[in-house]
């Protein structure tokens, strides 16, 4: 017996030893996605900017930050309106909490999930993704997390991970020229005068620079994805009990502050041997489920766009899908008060 | 079939007895002709008559092949009143238990029943725990830590040879050396979990594996690799059919001895244990090979008695290791190869006859070099010269020599175990005759239930759960037979 109690303490003492520099050296400026955390912090500013007018926010990942167009949406329905896409990676609890602090009071807010994000950390657990940006820069994500769901989360993250993080830690305190330009993603006011003075050009789609002051992509004119995509249209959304849950909760506490709430689908490509049935049959039951929290504004049959709408993914539409699928939501949301007749 | 079976097993037997013995080995053989040999059978007789063949949608059962054959045993044992087991929840569990079922080893009821009887296996035993977690955890990081790095060189090559890619000499020795000792390590792995597991409930397995590469012979090969089916071919196969001709008296000369008491019972077992491994041309070819070099052997070791050779020295031992691990390793290739004509293309690249490449250096260090090695059909673009491998020419090298370090220069984990009976005394005692324990260095890492080896394996254990966690898949070779 004693021989496996030494064992089990090699073990333990093991473990210990390796998660603790995720423990003690958080935060750690490591490998993580900082443009997302510049968008945001850029996003959040842009609300700030509107103050307390009444407006109309469009969330959800990267779909809606490459597929809507608020501007038009403003125009079209004379209110402000803010492209809060972010990316679908972001943990769900991220993802509300950041609509929160930017919605008021009587707020529109349309929710266009990706369909990933009906079954999500609450059920499916975590991925590495995610714990590097908690880890990286998402910190009250990091702090909000139970300890046992800290550990258990750690199982996704690469055995070499706590080295990078001790790394990371030493990398800061010798100020290691690596480090620069994510400690800028760090600094709220060195964001936000990147935004008030954006650089000229970028070539880099996916930078602050090429975002305007309603939160839309400005450079998406091509049509560069050529992938062989799983035809998602015909497949059913599937909403995790966990996550309908948070989902509820999420939706009653904004309801409670008078914010009007409608989803969105995500858009989908145009492929051949589609099951158009169950196309509807899928929708059918998203549809219902999603109905006591609020309306669905479109079908899937209805944003099935052919590949030329797209930019460099299957999520991602380019100036000309972008336009298609922002007259759609546009006329939808007429159809609702306090925008229909 | 009915009739081969009476005559060989239980032409003793009362009538109402025969019946059920035939019928009970019959329905087993029929089990694993379906599911293992069906498309195999199926696909060569379509193939030989040119016809379209779709194949049927089969799914092998786990561990089909072990179970079989350990009912087999049983079966022809009973038969033959060399047992005598009444009991049917001790036949369920000698049948059904796990830690065997995947890759091994072959049990037998005159191992197992008697352990399953004892009253004492029943209760927990802290040092057989002991043991079993530290061979357990062990064999497990073997299997990640040290296998599956062989793979990522070895499928490379195949996958090549499969899509007609030509192969040159260093890549396919490179493939088929990594796959030996991907296979190697693999088996040894799950042999040792297994053995370790079954000791958590205090049952001991035979060994099943004992540094095979470190063989001076084929014969010495087969009773070191796969060494409770050895035993078995040797039992239930080779000796009836060697029994049989005897009996026949084919053999009434000395030539006549040789072909049908040797020759003939070795080829047809070692054919049966090569498409025992899997249904394919390409395990026939391997067990033929075996049974071919073991002919060989056999007769060598005649003439050497008759001339009354005795070459004792450490040299000519090498030699003949090295030898029976070239023979194993061209055998190996027909093993891993998905079709006869994969094999033969890594085959014509290992005896240069795809060409080799040699390290571009070597022209500026012998100028005037390259001339003379075209009429040689050799080239100077690196000894890898294709992009086969995503491993750099340097780390292949180094794993291939660790590789073949540990296995001829290292003690195995049963040598290291020792001073404690982990596996069945049978196989242990002939094991250990055949081996020493540990010498020198080594010495001082053969297993004691000590704090510092306790915390060491409970160290590795937590690497191999943070590598498991990690890692997307890992099969075991062994595991489809």
């Amino acid at each position: 017996m004693r021989y496996l109690a030494y064992l089990l303490a090699g073990f333990l003492g093991t473990a210990l030893i390796y998660v603790s520099p995720i423990f003690l050296l958080f935060p750690a400026p490591i490998t993580a996605e900082y443009w997302v955390r510049e968008m945001l912090v850029m996003k959040r500013h842009i609300a700030m900017e509107l103050g307390n007018q009444k407006k109309i926010v469009i969330a959800g990942g990267s779909s809606v930050l490459f597929g809507i167009d608020s501007n038009e949406v403003s125009r079209a329905l004379k209110l402000p309106a803010l492209n809060f896409g972010l990316m679908a990676g972001l943990p769900l609890d991220t993802v509300f909490r950041e609509i929160k602090g930017v919605v008021n009071n009587g707020d529109i807010l349309v929710l266009a999930l990706e369909p990933d994000y009906y079954c999500r950390e609450a059920d499916r657990g975590y991925d590495e993704w995610q714990i590097r940006n908690a880890m990286a820069w998402d910190y009250q994500y990091w702090q909000q997390m139970p300890l046992l769901e800290k550990v258990a989360s750690l199982r996704f993250i690469r055995p070499l991970f706590p080295i990078e993080v001790i790394t990371a830690r030493i990398d800061l305190w010798t100020e290691a020229p690596i480090l620069k330009a994510r400690l800028a993603a760090l600094d709220d006011d060195l964001i936000i005068k990147k935004y008030t003075n954006p650089e000229p050009q970028t070539n880099n789609l996916y930078s602050i620079d090429n975002i305007d002051n309603r939160g839309n992509l400005r450079n998406s004119d091509e049509s560069s994805y050529n992938g062989d995509p799983p035809s998602k249209a015909d497949q059913e959304i599937r909403i995790c009990d966990g996550t309908f849950k948070k989902l509820g909760d999420f939706v009653a506490d904004l309801r409670s502050r008078q914010v009007a709430i409608f989803f969105m689908n995500p858009p989908y490509m145009q492929l051949d041997n589609l099951d158009y049935a169950k196309i509807n049959a899928t929708d059918d039951a998203f549809i219902k489920k999603l109905n006591p929290l609020g309306p669905v504004l479109d079908r899937k049959s209805e944003i099935l766009l052919p590949r030329n709408n797209f930019l460099n993914s299957d999520m991602h539409l380019n100036n000309k899908g972008r336009a298609f699928r922002t007259r759609l939501l546009i006329e939808r949301l007429s159809t609702f008060p306090p925008f229909s007749k | 079939m009915a009739q081969l079976i009476e005559r060989a097993l239980v032409n003793h037997l009362d009538r109402r007895k025969r019946y059920f013995i035939i019928f009970a080995v019959i329905i087993n053989l029929a089990l694993l002709g379906y599911f293992k040999y069906a498309n195999f059978f199926l696909g060569s007789l379509y193939s030989a008559f040119n016809m379209r063949f779709s194949s049927l949608d089969i799914i092998l059962p786990l561990g089909i092949s072990f179970f079989t054959f350990t009912q087999l045993a049983f079966l022809i044992d009973t038969s033959q009143g060399m047992t005598a087991e009444r009991s049917f929840s001790k036949y369920l569990l000698f049948v059904t238990f796990f830690p065997h079922l995947i890759a091994g080893p072959l049990i037998h009821h005159k191992q197992m029943m008697p352990q399953f009887a004892d009253a004492k296996n029943y209760q927990l035993n802290s040092t057989n725990i002991s043991l079993g977690l530290t061979i357990f955890i062990l064999g497990l990081a073997k299997k990640i830590f040290i296998a599956d790095y062989f793979g990522e060189v070895a499928d490379p090559v195949f996958a090549a040879a499969k899509t007609g890619q030509q192969i040159q000499f260093f890549e396919a020795w490179a493939g088929i050396l990594s796959y030996t000792l991907q296979l190697y390590f693999d088996f040894s792995a799950y042999s040792e979990m297994a053995i370790g597991l079954s000791l958590l409930f205090n049952i001991r397995m035979p060994l099943n594996f004992n540094s095979p590469c470190k063989s001076e012979s084929i014969i010495d090969f087969w009773q070191r690799w796969h060494m409770t089916l050895t035993r078995y071919i040797g039992e239930y196969l080779y000796n009836p059919i060697a029994m049989h001709f005897m009996r026949k008296e084919f053999g009434r000369t000395e030539a006549g001895q040789i072909i049908y008491t040797l020759i003939f019972p070795t080829l047809i077992t070692f054919i049966i244990a090569g498409l025992w491994h899997g249904a394919n041309w390409t395990f026939l070819i391997f067990g033929m090979m075996h049974g071919v070099y073991l002919v060989i052997n056999h007769l060598w070791r005649k003439y050497k008695k008759n001339k009354a050779w005795a070459h004792t020295s450490i040299s000519h031992k090498r030699l003949s290791c090295l030898l029976t691990y070239i023979a194993v390793v061209f055998a190996f290739v027909f093993f891993r190869s998905d079709s006869v004509t994969t094999a033969g293309t890594i085959v014509q690249a290992m005896l240069g006859m795809s060409g080799m490449s040699l390290p571009a250096t070597l022209v500026q260090v012998f100028p005037g070099i390259d001339r003379i090695a075209s009429a040689l059909n050799l080239s100077f673009n690196g000894i890898f010269p294709g992009n086969l491998f995503k491993q750099s020419h340097i780390y292949i090298l180094l794993l291939l020599l660790g590789g073949h370090t540990i296995v001829w220069g290292m003690p195995n984990l049963h040598q290291l175990m020792c001073r404690f009976p982990v596996v069945t005394q049978d196989m242990s005692e002939k094991a250990m005759n055949k081996r020493e324990t540990p010498k020198g260095l080594f010495r001082s890492l053969i297993w004691n239930p000590t704090p510092t080896w306790a915390v060491g394996v409970g160290i590795i254990f937590f690497a191999i759960t943070i590598a498991l966690a990690t890692i997307k898949s890992s099969v075991f070779l062994y595991y489809q037979f």
